[in-house]
């Protein structure tokens, strides 16, 4: 039976909301692990902490607030940090009180994986709520230079918050989404919990069953993020066009000839044209030659025996290659990657074509395994290529994302983009108590004056 | 990586004129008052970022907390009738209350020690997360940073505080844990 006990303080805070978020933490966390075993959960209002999760209760903190008129209100701010720290205090039922895994050696393994649950759990209660859970809200701890790998024992660890909270929590949301992909990963993560309930995990439980349970290597990821204290930026540094030459001149020769006629005009030649002044050879047409109606990109019948010739030396399965990637006619792009933060991750990509189409095109993180440093990655496309973009729903936690364009874009600074917006927030605001207010009319305007 | 060094005296850099000594005295005392805090849901860390915007010549200084961090800290700093969420007005004094508990002093290649004159900027709530913004005139011929950060650890002995100084692609981060006030950094 899921249960709240609240003094009159919790007000309709606690008598609408408590106990609904305990019942659907119940309800997700069970479906991503097993049915909770125990008669009881309880959420209990104490008002001077944040929360605090016991086997089969929680405390947690938030009240009302007593107005003038004898009515209690909360804020929207309010609301949500009920929601949020419910589901999470409740949510340590399973782990680590079930899952029962040593806090005191590794934090991470209950609220690293908690916290990653309660993000799951809140976006299901309500979608609409902002839960700051976001990958990139990690990005500034794990740039930073005062670090230890979140595989460090609890006691030794700096900055626990971030350490065994968030950063572990962000690392799972982004194996689920970005790197098993759902189906597997909930399997595995189901696997788990059924394996180790009861028992007594260590890391390398979970990194073991995570691992067997999936079919999947994640050993660089585990290193990468539970190991070091590296951090994720991948860089898009060059993009590279190409095209096939096709070794028939009538078709490559035009082409470098198009290719030298879209260079830009000589600004001294287009300036005496300006001026109207007349080269020699347009006043005097009579030194006019050969070459002034041929250039070095004419085509002689030297140049097509010679293709004739090389046509002759393939063999047929050659021939046909060449014929179909002549009249197929793709466009080639190498782009050029750099992994500057050190941690290998999958590169996202989103490319956006010159007919107003994108594509998106995900390459595993096993791109990075011959050269963790460097590395190069050809497109192929029927259409043009206008610009690249890298994780473009900012899902892997990179640090600098003006890197991760091509043709690069402005990026403004956090306080420029506040000032720009007026700077603010509506979000904090008591609308329950605010509404009250009675609209003023021009006569209290006389009167206040 | 150049050169960290840190430095526990009060007396180093002032915060808006005053010295720290005379600003930590009644907070430590309203520590002592505290009852002990046992919140697993609390994280208790902030990040601060500075920046400097060579487009505008400023040192940005952007502070995050955790929302439901700073109400608690709130409570406790303004009394039990003061919630930070409730108003623009108790966002604003706890802006206050931030920026009063965080100073730089920007050093010179000749040694010269000026403390940055920081502007409150605003503050806004971005999901779970309040921002405090400050910002000041870059100086020239910048050598090192001395900042000062006690926010919430006037009142949670537990909270850890990071800063991170990004300049010319590098980063370089002081961390605020224990007993430190006072860090130096050569950039």
């Amino acid at each position: 039976m899921a249960m709240s006990y609240y003094p009159k303080e919790g007000g309709t805070l606690w008598s609408d909301l408590s106990t609904e978020v305990v019942i659907h933490t119940l309800e997700v966390y069970s479906r991503f692990s097993f049915d909770f075993p125990y008669p009881t959960a309880i959420s209990l209002n104490a008002g001077f902490l944040g929360g605090m999760e016991y086997p089969m209760i929680t405390f947690n903190g938030p009240r009302t607030t007593l107005q003038d008129d004898g009515s209690r209100t909360y804020s929207l701010a309010e609301k949500r940090f009920l929601i949020g720290v419910v589901i999470h205090e409740v949510g340590h039922f399973y782990f680590p009180m079930i899952v029962n895994s040593d806090e005191r050696q590794w934090t991470w393994m209950d609220e690293g994986i908690n916290s990653y649950l309660d993000s799951v759990a809140g976006r299901e209660w309500d979608a609409e709520i902002p839960w700051g859970v976001e990958p990139r809200y990690i990005v500034d701890y794990m740039v930073s230079q005062t670090q230890v790998p979140i595989m460090t024992q609890s006691d030794s660890v700096l900055r626990l918050g971030p350490n065994a909270y968030s950063k572990p929590a962000t690392a799972i949301n982004i194996l689920r989404e970005t790197i098993m992909g759902r189906e597997l990963f909930d399997f595995a993560f189901k696997e788990y919990s059924l394996q180790w309930e009861f028992k007594r995990p260590t890391p390398a439980d979970f990194f073991r069953t995570m691992e067997e349970a999936s079919g999947i290597d994640l050993d660089w990821f585990w290193r990468g993020w539970f190991y070091t204290t590296d951090h994720v930026d991948i860089s898009l540094n060059r993009v590279y066009e190409m095209r096939m030459d096709t070794e028939n001149p009538d078709i490559d020769y035009a082409r470098q000839r198009e290719t030298e006629k879209a260079l830009p005009p000589s600004l001294y030649i287009q300036r005496n044209r300006e001026e109207g002044r007349q080269t020699w050879v347009e006043r005097n047409t009579d030194v006019r030659d050969f070459y002034d109606d041929n250039d070095q990109f004419t085509v002689t019948n030297k140049e097509r025996n010679s293709y004739n010739s090389f046509l002759e030396g393939l063999e047929d399965w050659e021939r046909e290659v060449l014929d179909r990637a002549v009249s197929e006619d793709l466009n080639y792009y190498i782009l050029e990657l750099s992994n500057e933060g050190g941690l290998v991750m999958p590169v996202i990509l989103e490319m956006e074509y010159v007919d107003g189409s994108t594509e998106e095109m995900r390459l595993p993180a096993e791109i990075w395994r011959k050269n963790a440093t460097q590395v190069k990655k050809l497109i192929v496309s029927q259409n043009e290529l206008l610009s690249v973009a890298i994780d473009p729903m900012q899902e892997t936690a990179d640090a600098d994302i003006e890197n991760n364009y091509y043709p690069r874009r402005i990026i403004p600074s956090r306080i420029e983009s506040f000032k720009s917006e007026g700077g603010g927030s509506l979000i904090g605001r008591d609308v329950m108590q605010d509404i009250k207010t009675e609209l003023k009319t021009d006569e209290d305007d006389e009167q206040d004056n | 990586m150049k050169m960290m060094s840190r430095t526990t005296s009060l007396s180093t850099i002032l915060l808006r004129g005053r010295p720290r000594t005379a600003l930590l005295a009644p907070l430590t005392l309203l520590c002592c008052l505290m009852p002990g805090l046992s919140a697993a849901h609390e994280q208790k860390t902030a990040v601060t970022r500075i920046l400097f915007n060579e487009s505008t010549g400023n040192i940005e200084v952007m502070h995050r907390f955790f929302i439901h961090d700073a109400e608690h800290a709130a409570g406790v700093v303004f009394g039990e009738a003061q919630n930070l969420m409730e108003s623009a007005d108790s966002r604003k004094f706890f802006s206050n209350y931030v920026i009063n508990r965080f100073a730089i002093a920007a050093e010179d290649s000749g040694g010269e020690t000026t403390q940055l004159n920081l502007e409150y900027v605003g503050e806004e709530i971005e999901g779970q997360f309040l921002w405090v913004y400050q910002e000041a005139k870059q100086l020239k011929d910048l050598s090192a940073l001395s900042v000062v950060h006690v926010a919430l650890r006037d009142i949670w002995p537990d909270q850890a505080n990071l800063v991170n100084v990004e300049k010319d692609g590098q980063i370089y981060s002081l961390s605020f844990a224990d007993s430190v006030e006072s860090l130096r950094v050569e950039l």
